[in-house]
């Protein structure tokens, strides 16, 4: 898919800006000399931040049906369906904190369903000046599963964007993943953090600016989801397709259709789902019994292949549905209902 | 990397970290201004880049940081949809109507599309430049491709 047309298309160098490129390399053997007096200065800095001091780990309570505000955010959860996905185990709070360093960091949150995985940290700095001069951060850490293996195919993690009513000590750290097909087993999650990171001059390389441990014991498990059998055909794009089955959760959707019947439609299309290409079969909204439409304003896909012979999409909601009021799930650009009807 | 590798490297990347800076800044100033700092920067921590096959990717991402920390000084309260979109206006490029579609898009979906179609980066290279999983980076390209088709058409579709 990669057009190298495309290349063409946008405006060459022009003179101006190549001559800077010109001057600046011309100008490397000053930067040669600046190198050299700061690497002094940063090793100086490394050595004070070696002292570990574990204070230990605490647990605390409150609104144990109620999601952390952020999570909440996140999935777009309102109280009430909060509530019921704490009493199913999709949501659970996490209460484990562990200070070292200078550090306090607490795991405050999971959400997961069979498709997607979601968890919630709160790190907090003794001092409110400690995040002031830290652009780029990240978290270093290392995740085992008890000898079992990783049952995330993709992830991802990463601070969340600090906002001004939010406290000044404090930044959230998330991690979101996506389970794989296979995986279907309750499993102990340890995430060990061991440094915090900024990316500061040092831009791409992330560097420890404090060093320390903080270790959580996660639950990772398979939050039910429902399963609807729908064996009929839709005219999805111009084409025939089959919709197999459809497997529903609060967060996240996997869409099951005849694997010849996707085929003919990435043929006809033109597309190819080995270079990037995604069948336009992305979904659009949940529509409820009462005619209610939760539109899906940002889809988000996770997966999509034949795994087995049949195609299978899988895409996270953008906010929480409720499953027992799901009558037909929207497809496609034409927003074809898929009836669930067991 | 000694000084003339370097000078090389750079050379060789210049057309697709203007197209990079461009996509971000809109405006040849601060281009010129953000891929002198990022050489500068690049070069003075180029110890620290563990495989020279990588410099391509890493230069771009020092590149990305130093758009982004110009963009947070100099916009200063203007959302950066209008900053750049006035940027764009005013140091209007050609007449290409590809490049103008590109330009068009928001963010999220230009400077995927800009790092993949233009300039050939894998999704994983971009999935790690801007922080995002892989399936993310496909969704933004996809989405992007198809706001770019009804722009150019003048009609919602499929790209065939």
């Amino acid at each position: 898919m990669k057009n190298k047309k495309w290349n063409r298309e946008f405006p060459a160098v022009p003179q101006s800006v190549h001559q800077s490129v010109l001057d600046t390399l011309a100008s490397l053997d000053v930067q040669e000399a600046k190198k050299v007096k700061k690497m002094k200065k940063r090793t100086v800095i490394l050595l004070a931040a070696a002292m570990i001091a574990v204070l230990g780990v605490t647990a605390a309570a409150a609104g144990i049906f109620q999601w952390h505000d952020r999570a909440g955010e996140v999935f777009e959860a309102e109280p009430a369906v909060q509530e019921k996905l704490v009493l199913k185990e999709v949501a659970q709070p996490a209460y484990q904190t562990v200070s070292d360093n200078g550090l306090t960091i607490s795991a405050i949150q999971t959400i997961q369903d069979e498709v997607c995985f979601y968890a919630l940290f709160e790190v907090v700095a003794e001092e409110e000046s400690f995040w002031e001069d830290k652009e780029f951060i990240d978290m270093e850490f290392t995740m085992d599963f008890a000898g079992k293996e990783n049952p995330f195919g993709a992830f991802s993690c990463g601070f969340a964007s600090h906002r001004e009513e939010e406290s000044s000590q404090s930044r959230y750290y998330e991690l979101f993943g996506t389970k794989t097909e296979e995986e279907e087993q309750e499993l102990d999650m340890n995430i060990h953090f061991t440094a915090l990171q900024v990316e500061g001059e040092k831009k791409m390389i992330m560097e420890n600016v404090l060093e320390g441990s903080w270790e959580f014991s996660l639950n990772v498990h398979p939050a039910e989801s429902v399963r609807f059998e729908i064996n009929r055909a839709y005219e999805i794009a111009g084409q025939s397709v089959t919709v197999l089955a459809v497997e529903l959760s609060p967060l996240s959707v996997r869409l099951y259709c005849d694997g010849a019947d996707a085929k003919a439609l990435e043929q006809k299309l033109g597309l190819n789902l080995d270079q990037l290409d995604e069948l336009p079969m992305y979904i659009c909204g949940v529509k409820y019994q009462d005619g209610t439409v939760i539109e899906e304003e940002i889809y988000l896909g996770l997966s999509e292949g034949y795994g087995s012979g049949d195609y299978m999409k899988a895409a996270r909601f953008s906010h929480v549905i409720e499953v027992e009021k799901a009558a037909a799930l929207l497809v496609g650009e034409d927003r074809v209902e898929v009836s669930l009807q067991n | 990397m000694n000084k003339e590798q370097f000078t090389a490297e750079v050379l060789h990347a210049e057309s697709s970290l203007y197209h990079i800076a461009w996509s971000i800044l809109g405006n040849d100033e601060d281009c010129a201004d953000a891929m002198q700092n990022a050489i500068l920067k690049a070069y003075e921590k180029r110890d620290t880049l563990r495989r020279e096959a990588f410099f391509k990717t890493w230069l771009t991402r020092i590149l990305m940081n130093e758009c982004y920390s110009m963009l947070r000084r100099r916009r200063e309260q203007v959302p950066y949809e209008d900053y750049f979109a006035e940027q764009v206006q005013t140091q209007a490029k050609g007449e290409s109507e590809v490049f103008a579609a590109v330009m068009a898009l928001e963010e999220k979906y230009r400077i995927p599309v800009v790092l993949y179609y233009v300039e050939g980066f894998s999704v994983r290279e971009i999935g790690k430049m801007l922080k995002l999983s892989c399936s993310a980076v496909k969704t933004r390209l996809y989405r992007g491709r198809n706001l770019m088709k009804a722009d150019l058409t003048g009609e919602d579709g499929y790209e065939k």
